[in-house]
């Protein structure tokens, strides 16, 4: 556990009747992009606000840097909540700066790192202006930035992409991405399947307040892919030994294929070189999609619940 | 508890709202319009109607020299006087009405120039004048003196003493003392409102907009509860100080214009003020941490608000009780009761003499008031500081307030749940 940031063992924690997370064990790695997934009203919120020891677990523990969470240590952390706000009627730059020094930079030092942020993130023109002047989205990139003003060793972001553009999206998934390269471990939850495939090393699934999947994304779609290939070429695909049945794409040569219970994709390798007529131009393991992924277990989970 | 953050959250909690319109217009505008009403006094008033509180003017000649002798009554004299032969005589005078002020020429006038002068309230300088003249009248009557020709090129030093007991103004005078200290005492329970409230919409307004969540990850909410007490009330000290200065400033000049003769702010009515108006806000600020801490919206908590000031109103809204009779039960019982007792208090203090036993019976009400009422603001802060749901009721406040009540859902509990 020597390189874990946060540690979470067997915590519950309900609002009055209703139990928001239960029996939740899992551990953030040091440098990782981690994500946590989960349907709305899952528990994802509840717990980063629990590691962030704004609320108080009913029971189990927490570990942040290897110990409970101090006071010292959270300043080493930054914290985007979901629903967030700014202060209205101030301007940009006063506001990052009181912020920044609640984290305990210095003055000048706040205000360099304000204006540094503002200018990577290609909008140094707002300082001066009150934050109600601002658009939509860049509100978000300055909450964004007031996040890791002190730069944090560990970040915590509740669905940080939510209601931005493809554009400023990019431009926040590249600032992560910077962060992670230079040492920062990020926690985020999204429901934005695309963006955990892109970054993230491994993930945590939540569905109404206990553990769905964890572990290395890769490893996860592996587990559920199907015993099927993603094949892209010309030729009757069905007749080729070995295959149970074809799902055609949109424009025609593209297939999924898939094979026979004992059949490896080695084997279909094989027999696709020998089967007459059969042009092969691209092949590859199908593996599925996590938006796939996240649907099928939240499916099985209302199912078994049900049956229950 | 971090000393720097705490400073740091204070700071900005003051500066941040000594920039608000709504602010400077109570710094700025309150004193002007205490300045307009002067200005509309001095427009209404005039030196004999001031004078006509202070005659007839008993005279007692206690001098070794008895240059009183002749008890002339100069003809154009604007106040009558009435001669006296001893201290008993005037302070009978006093009691019964027949006279309104009196002099007593010391026994060592002809070596010191003294001369005592007794009044209810500060004499205006048409008094001094008319004492001066009686004075020059007397003294060189027997011009061959010149011991007494020597002294009369000097006015004579007086030593004023205003007469214990409930102060007498004339019909005429009502507007000046009346009026003043029930503005001054409205205008600072008002700060301290304005000042709890500001405290109360910023409150709501960092639970509502989320910015809460971010500050309670950098700081402890009871670090922030300190912090945003601690500028408020600077904000509100600074408003006082503003409207003390412009009240002293304004009643000096009205005082030079010899206006306002009959009314003056105790010499210790600013220490009262500052006291008064630190009690006020730290009950006002508890309590719209409490409703801060509860309630959801902002609407809320303007609703709960209008409620919080309605008892700190009762006294004004009793003014006349107050003019009629500053010593009566209502008076008295609304200044020793924590929530009316700020603004019962500075009002009774322009009219009478609030008797010291009162004043701390109230200073101490609200002391331990306050006490109760901040500990309970501190158990509703922990427990609603992230709270945006709607106002819990009563049953779970009491559980609150026991530290029964089970945690509240940050955000959106309905949609968890669904």
């Amino acid at each position: 556990m020597a390189d874990s940031v946060i540690g979470v063992e067997h915590v519950y924690k309900s609002y009055g009747t209703f139990r928001a997370v239960s029996d939740l064990t899992f551990e953030v790695k040091r440098g990782e992009i981690f994500a946590m997934l989960g349907p709305n009203g899952a528990g994802k919120s509840t717990t980063m606000r629990m590691i962030l020891d704004i609320i108080k677990p009913d029971s189990g523990s927490i570990t942040v840097f290897g110990q409970p969470l101090t006071d010292k240590a959270k300043d080493r952390i930054g914290y985007l909540p979901e629903d967030r706000g700014l202060y209205r009627n101030v301007r940009v730059l006063e506001m990052m700066t009181y912020l920044g020094r609640l984290k305990g930079m210095s003055t000048q030092d706040a205000k360099a790192r304000a204006l540094e942020l503002l200018n990577h993130l290609e909008m140094p023109e707002v300082a001066k202006k009150k934050v109600s002047e601002l658009s939509k989205g860049m509100h978000q990139k300055i909450q964004f930035a007031v996040t890791v003003i002190h730069r944090p060793e560990l970040i915590i972001v509740d669905e940080p992409f939510s209601g931005l553009d493809p554009l400023n999206t990019r431009v926040l998934m590249d600032l992560v991405r910077d962060l992670r390269n230079q040492g920062t471990t990020v926690v985020m939850s999204t429901h934005q399947m695309a963006q955990v495939e892109e970054l993230c090393e491994r993930l945590l699934m939540i569905n109404k307040g206990e553990l769905a999947l964890y572990g290395e994304v890769e490893e996860i779609r592996r587990r559920y892919a199907d015993n099927a290939i993603e094949i892209v070429g010309s030729g009757d695909w069905a007749s080729v030994p070995g295959v149970s049945s074809v799902d055609h794409n949109g424009n025609g040569r593209g297939a999924t294929l898939h094979l026979k219970p004992n059949v490896t994709p080695n084997d279909m390798m094989g027999a696709l070189a020998a089967a007459p007529g059969v042009s092969v131009e691209k092949f590859a393991l199908a593996v599925p999609q996590l938006n796939d992924i996240f649907i099928q277990v939240v499916e099985e989970m209302g199912a078994s619940r049900e049956h229950q | 508890m971090n000393i720097s953050k705490i400073l740091l959250i204070a700071r900005r909690e003051f500066f941040h709202n000594v920039r608000r319109p709504s602010f400077l217009f109570a710094v700025f505008g309150t004193p002007l319009i205490v300045a307009i009403s002067l200005i509309l006094s001095i427009g209404l008033s005039s030196d004999e109607k001031n004078l006509s509180e202070f005659a007839p003017v008993g005279i007692v000649d206690a001098s070794d020299a008895h240059v009183l002798a002749a008890r002339l009554n100069p003809q154009d004299s604007p106040v009558p006087f009435v001669y006296l032969d001893d201290r008993a005589a005037a302070d009978q005078g006093m009691e019964d009405g027949s006279i309104k002020s009196f002099i007593e020429v010391t026994p060592q006038y002809m070596q010191t120039g003294r001369i005592n002068l007794y009044t209810r309230s500060n004499a205006p300088e048409p008094l001094y004048d008319a004492i001066n003249s009686l004075m020059l009248e007397h003294l060189t009557a027997g011009v061959n003196n010149q011991a007494a020709l020597n002294l009369v090129r000097e006015e004579p030093e007086f030593d004023v003493t205003v007469l214990e007991g409930n102060r007498t103004f004339g019909p005429d005078s009502i507007f000046f003392v009346a009026f003043l200290p029930i503005i001054f005492g409205f205008f600072l329970v008002m700060s301290s409102v304005t000042t709890s409230s500001f405290l109360m919409s910023g409150l709501v307004e960092e639970k509502t907009n989320r910015i809460m969540e971010i500050l309670v990850t950098s700081v402890r909410p009871m670090e922030l509860l300190i912090g945003k007490l601690i500028g408020m009330c600077v904000l509100g000290l600074l408003q006082v100080v503003t409207l003390l200065a412009a009240a002293y400033i304004g009643i000096s000049i009205a005082n030079q214009q010899n206006i306002l003769s009959g009314f003056s702010l105790p010499p210790d009515l600013a220490v009262l003020a500052l006291v008064y108006y630190f009690l006020s806000y730290v009950l006002l600020a508890a309590i719209s941490i409490c409703i801060g801490a509860i309630v959801g919206s902002e609407q809320e908590s303007r609703q709960l608000s209008a409620i919080m000031i309605l008892p700190v109103m009762i006294p004004y809204l009793a003014f006349f009780t107050f003019l009629l009779d500053p010593n009566g039960t209502l008076p008295v019982a609304l200044s020793l009761i924590p929530i009316t007792a700020p603004m019962a208090v500075l009002m009774r203090v322009g009219l009478t003499n609030v008797p010291l036993w009162q004043i701390l019976v109230s200073i101490a009400g609200l002391i331990v008031v306050n006490g109760f009422v901040l500990w309970l603001s501190a158990r509703m802060f922990r427990w609603g500081v992230l709270n945006t749901n709607k106002m819990p009721n009563l049953r779970r406040i009491i559980q609150i307030i026991r530290g029964r009540a089970p945690a509240s859902a940050p955000s959106q509990p309905k949609t968890e749940a669904a």
